[in-house]
């Protein structure tokens, strides 16, 4: 039965490449949909999380820098520099704005670096040099390539000018990319002189972390101080949680759709092999037999579309950025696993129609002209 | 020939319905994927148009509305009320915060205002009467399950819900309240440590004389105050939605088109599948005079049957996701008949219908006529 | 007297090439005269159908003419043979070949629309039809619903819904009862004597021969004609199976006797035991 089930599968090719392509189609979608959210997500704690600091210091209320705004008077930066454990304090401004270079307009996530400050900055150039002037910024190189400027530029934010003057690697996406400009520019555009945004704390050797954050919050009043672990995971779930609806519906409709085909296929090669199939029944086979048979054929459907699917995703989707930089694409083992249980379901309820037809498919059929 | 394709399609119907749903199915995805982006540039434009100003006045160099940081100067409003023209200019600030509850984060947009550029409708509730009040988006509401009077924390301050609105852009649920509120919360929360330095005035929205031009007055205002900029709202609202189509087209894009694949290769399928099916049928249809142009001409419109059954169920589809979308998340609204982005993905259809119809032409075409002697 | 309806000369159709190459059809030379009913019989495989699919215009020959109604349709082009088909031939198929999704008379009507005439007259001649092929009651039925005799009577009305001056039968009995058959059989004999219709049948059911002017036999691609009183009824010596002695394959002599037989089975069983055999037919001829 599984031979002749599989025989007259590959007897359809047109049919078989057709449904396994549309098949992996929706699969695709489903998994390209997960690889643009977790992709942004990951892009948007790409800046802390490059930095990691053992403690993360801001304004109390606040517990992320993802589209966050923070004030912590400059003198709390003194006061928890000096409280035991903590090796060094590397104060940032921080603001999310519109910039606006090579005549377009994007969202920015600017830091703004104290003088020869380059624990908080770009960690990797990949032209150009890091600000040393006012009025200087460092951009990151995707957006120079997007907006097709260069080192020697001008970038505008507000009504300030800056000349590009270095470049920076894994500092895009299309969410928020991240520049660096001198603290003193950023201090003017947003009129907070006396205060910083954050504050990146590097802790002594052999300093538990967690437990300077909470002495930093028990010594300094009105700060919240997270480790770095904390930190980034507020600011990935605040990432994550955006679109997610979005993300979960499309889910489900691209897998019904997948469930559709799957079941469109499998119900035509019923039809089409009613007759034959009336004759197997005429000659004895069980209708388990025969219904087993259609759920075979669903499952090498899907597991072809699957496996399509599977290999798009480590072959093609990495490389998709570097024809479209502004993505940031991430595929995810959980991603390919949470595919795999939707793949199963799929065929199964791919199978019902077919099975449906089966169940009711009269054996005298076979004696029809 | 038209009756041949319509017979066709009722002669099995659970093929049919199937074949329907599974092409309206991805018409739905492309209109959801459409809808959201359109969605979103909607309410980008809403959130201008809705706090209702002739003119709109931001920082020299800003030329965007939301997620921009613009400060003008406090002392600016009178110079602006004294242009010949101007009626009054009404202040609002905006305040992007991240509202936090039980560990649940949500990027919320603050906006302050005086007397104009509230929110622009209230679902429940009333309006703001004191500096502890908010308006919030109802999205908020539903996310944190709060109900009118519960206490609303930004930062350590606590305001207290008196309605709702529904207002949001750029996946931000909008919250309002009042200068005595932001003072109160700028001052208790220490958001500014200190007044003078901290940005009072993001922006100005101003009044005009129905009778005065536009233009004359912006150029008056900005000749009057040389650190800002006079922006007409639509041209705002051109310049917020021309950065939204920045940050959504590229990822919508390739999804979109992905969509499109989908949508193709499904249509295609079915033809190819149908017409393999009914190959004998083409068969006979040849050896009794049907020209390879007649068969041809029986296929599209049996392409095209199946685009007009899919296209309702796809809106069926559409209507119920999105309507499911925009009830468990009001932050969202899906513009499925946004009619550029509608008349485009139908008009894509059509070409897919057009393409299934081309994709069994070859197995049409080398049917031979003499598989009618054939036996079933 | 009018000219033949089909003139095919030296009609050849050869499949394959070189040392694989098949002469389905050798050197036929056919007329057939207006209002003739023509028999073309032969062994499965001899190359009936491919003749008659020459003759319907459904393929070409790879040498020799044809000629419809005077219309030389060797010569057409492929884009000219569609409207051949659909107003100077009629098609009746063994298995009917009725499109499923449409009624009776839709299936009846549905060539119409490559007949120049308006769509009145079609509608008249097809209820003209239904009522002369006694299809009054199942006018609207699917033709799932029809029995195999209905079935071959809405196939007959569709060929001859363009008025066609041939129709090409190829086995129309071939899925009917006795009854049935003979139903379909007189139907086309009143076509052809009643009616002017030509009509060339490939069968290999003899009852048919009952209505044929002609009966012409191919075999091996080669056409010859037959007469009726050609056959010769004789019977299987092992099974006992009655068989025509002209056309049978398997014979052989002993005893100064012919025996034909119906199968090389028949055959064998009758070389490992002859005499129980013969003795057999000797006693009970």
């Amino acid at each position: 039965m599984f031979r002749w089930t599989w025989k007259s599968l590959f007897n359809q090719r047109g049919t078989l490449i057709g449904s396994a392509l549309g098949i992996a189609c929706t699969f695709i979608l489903v998994i390209f949909f997960d690889a643009v959210w977790r992709g942004e997500s990951i892009q948007v704690v790409s800046y802390p999380n490059h930095m990691k600091p053992d403690v993360w210091v801001m304004q109390s209320g606040v517990g992320n820098m993802h589209m966050a705004m923070s004030y912590v008077w400059d003198w709390k930066a003194d006061k928890i520099a000096e409280i035991p454990g903590v090796r060094k304090v590397t104060p940032i401004l921080y603001m999310n704005s519109v910039v606006k270079t090579g005549g377009h307009e994007m969202f920015a996530f600017i830091v703004g670096l104290t003088p020869n400050e380059k624990r908080a900055g770009p960690w990797k150039l990949t032209a150009g040099r890091h600000i040393k002037n006012s009025l200087e910024t460092v951009i990151p190189d995707v957006l120079s390539r997007i907006t097709n400027v260069s080192i020697g530029d001008k970038l505008r934010i507000t009504d300030k000018s800056f000349t590009i003057v270095g470049l920076s690697a894994e500092t895009y996406s299309s969410a928020n990319s991240v520049l660096f400009v001198p603290f003193s520019d950023l201090e003017d555009i947003l009129s907070s002189a006396g205060t910083y945004s954050y504050l990146l704390v590097d802790a002594e050797e052999g300093v538990d972390p967690k437990r300077l954050a909470e002495r930093i919050r028990n010594n300094v009043e009105k700060v919240n101080a997270l480790t770095h672990e904390e930190f980034i995971k507020n600011d990935l779930s605040m990432a994550k949680q955006m679109g997610v609806e979005i993300i979960i519906m499309m889910t489900v409709i691209s897998s019904a759709l997948a469930a559709l085909i799957v079941g469109f296929t499998s119900y035509s090669l019923v039809i089409r092999r009613r007759r034959e199939l009336a004759i197997i029944k005429a000659l004895g086979m069980g209708s388990v037999n025969i219904l087993i048979s259609v759920m075979i054929q669903s499952a090498i459907l899907v597991l072809i579309g699957f496996i399509i699917t599977v290999l798009f995703s480590f072959f093609v989707i990495p490389y998709i950025p570097l024809l479209l930089p502004q993505l940031t694409l991430s595929i995810s083992m959980n991603a390919i696993l949470q595919l795999g249980i939707i793949a199963l379901i799929v065929s199964i309820l791919g199978a019902l129609i077919p099975a449906w037809l089966v169940s009711r498919l009269d054996p005298a059929t076979a004696f029809h002209v | 020939m038209f009756l041949l394709a319509w017979r066709q399609a009722l002669l099995d119907p659970l093929r049919t319905i199937l074949t329907s749903i599974a092409v309206g199915s991805v018409i739905a995805v492309i209109l959801i994927l459409g809808g959201f982006e359109q969605g979103q540039y909607y309410q980008l434009k809403q959130n201008i148009l809705n706090r209702n100003a002739d003119l709109i006045i931001t920082q020299a160099g800003v030329s965007n509305f939301i997620a921009v940081r613009s400060s003008i100067p406090q002392l600016a409003r009178a110079d602006i009320k004294a242009v010949k023209g101007v009626i009054d200019a009404h202040p609002i600030t905006a305040i992007p915060i991240i509202y936090n509850k039980n560990n649940v984060r949500t990027p919320v947009y603050v906006l302050v205002y005086d007397t104009r550029g509230g929110p622009s409708s209230i679902i429940k509730g009333h309006e703001i009467k004191n500096g502890r009040d908010i308006v919030i988006d109802i999205s908020l509401a539903k996310k944190y399950n709060i109900k009118l009077g519960d206490s609303f924390n930004v930062t350590d301050f606590e305001f207290k819900v008196v309605g709702f609105t529904k207002e949001a852009a750029f996946m931000m649920p909008f919250a309002f309240i009042n200068y005595d509120g932001m003072i109160d919360l700028f001052i208790e929360s220490e958001i500014a440590p200190d007044l003078s330095t901290f940005p009072l005035l993001s922006f100005m929205l101003v009044e005009l004389d129905p009778a005065a031009d536009k233009t004359i007055v912006a150029k008056k205002i900005e000749q009057a105050v040389p650190s800002i900029d006079v922006i007409k709202p639509e041209q705002l609202v051109k310049n917020d939605v021309n950065m939204g189509k920045v940050f959504f087209k590229p990822i919508m894009g390739l999804l979109v088109t992905i969509g499109y694949v989908i949508g193709m290769l499904v249509v295609s399928l079915i033809m190819y599948a149908d017409i393999r099916a009914r190959i004998k049928s083409f068969a006979v249809l040849k050896s009794l005079g049907f020209s390879f142009g007649r068969l041809f001409t029986c296929v599209i419109i049996q392409s095209f049957l199946l685009l007009v059954t899919a296209i309702p169920i796809g809106i069926l589809i559409a209507m119920s996701i999105s309507i499911f979308i925009e009830t468990m998340s009001p932050v969202y609204i899906i513009q499925l008949f946004e009619p550029g982005m509608f008349s485009q993905t139908l008009l894509a259809f059509f070409i897919f219908a057009f393409i299934g119809a081309l994709i069994p032409v070859h197995a049409i075409r080398k049917t031979d006529p003499m598989l009618a002697f054939q036996g079933a | 007297m009018t000219g033949p309806v089909v003139s095919a000369k030296n009609l050849t159709r050869s499949f394959g090439s070189g040392h694989t190459v098949v002469m389905a059809v050798d050197n036929v030379t056919l007329d057939i005269m207006p209002a003739e009913i023509v028999l073309i019989m032969g062994p499965s495989g001899s190359g009936k159908t491919t003749l008659l699919s020459m003759l319907g215009g459904l393929l070409r020959p790879s040498q020799g003419t044809i000629e419809i109604s005077g219309t030389n349709i060797t010569a057409l082009k492929e884009s000219a043979l569609p409207e051949i088909r659909a107003l100077k031939i009629g098609f009746i198929f063994q298995t009917f070949n009725l499109l499923d999704a449409l009624t009776v008379e839709e299936n009846i009507l549905f060539p119409a629309q490559l007949h120049p005439g308006d769509k009145h007259q079609a509608k008249r001649r097809a209820s003209k039809l239904i009522k002369q092929l006694g299809l009054e009651n199942r006018r609207t039925a699917l033709p799932q619903t029809l029995s195999g005799g209905e079935k071959q009577r809405v196939a007959i009305a569709r060929a001859l819904i363009n008025e066609p001056k041939l129709i090409l039968a190829d086995e129309p009995t071939g899925n009917l009862d006795t009854q049935t058959g003979q139903e379909v059989m007189m139907i086309l004999q009143t076509l052809a004597r009643e009616h002017g219709y030509s009509v060339i049948i490939v069968t290999h059911d003899p009852r048919v021969e009952d209505i044929a002017d002609r009966i012409l036999w191919l075999e091996d691609g080669k056409l010859t004609d037959r007469k009726e009183e050609n056959h010769k009824w004789v019977k299987d010596p092992v099974c006992g199976m009655h068989i025509d002695e002209w056309t049978a394959k398997i014979k052989i002599d002993y005893n100064n006797t012919t025996f034909s037989f119906c199968s090389n089975t028949c055959l064998k069983r009758f070389d490992d035991n002859p005499a129980k055999y013969t003795k057999a037919m000797s006693t009970n001829p």
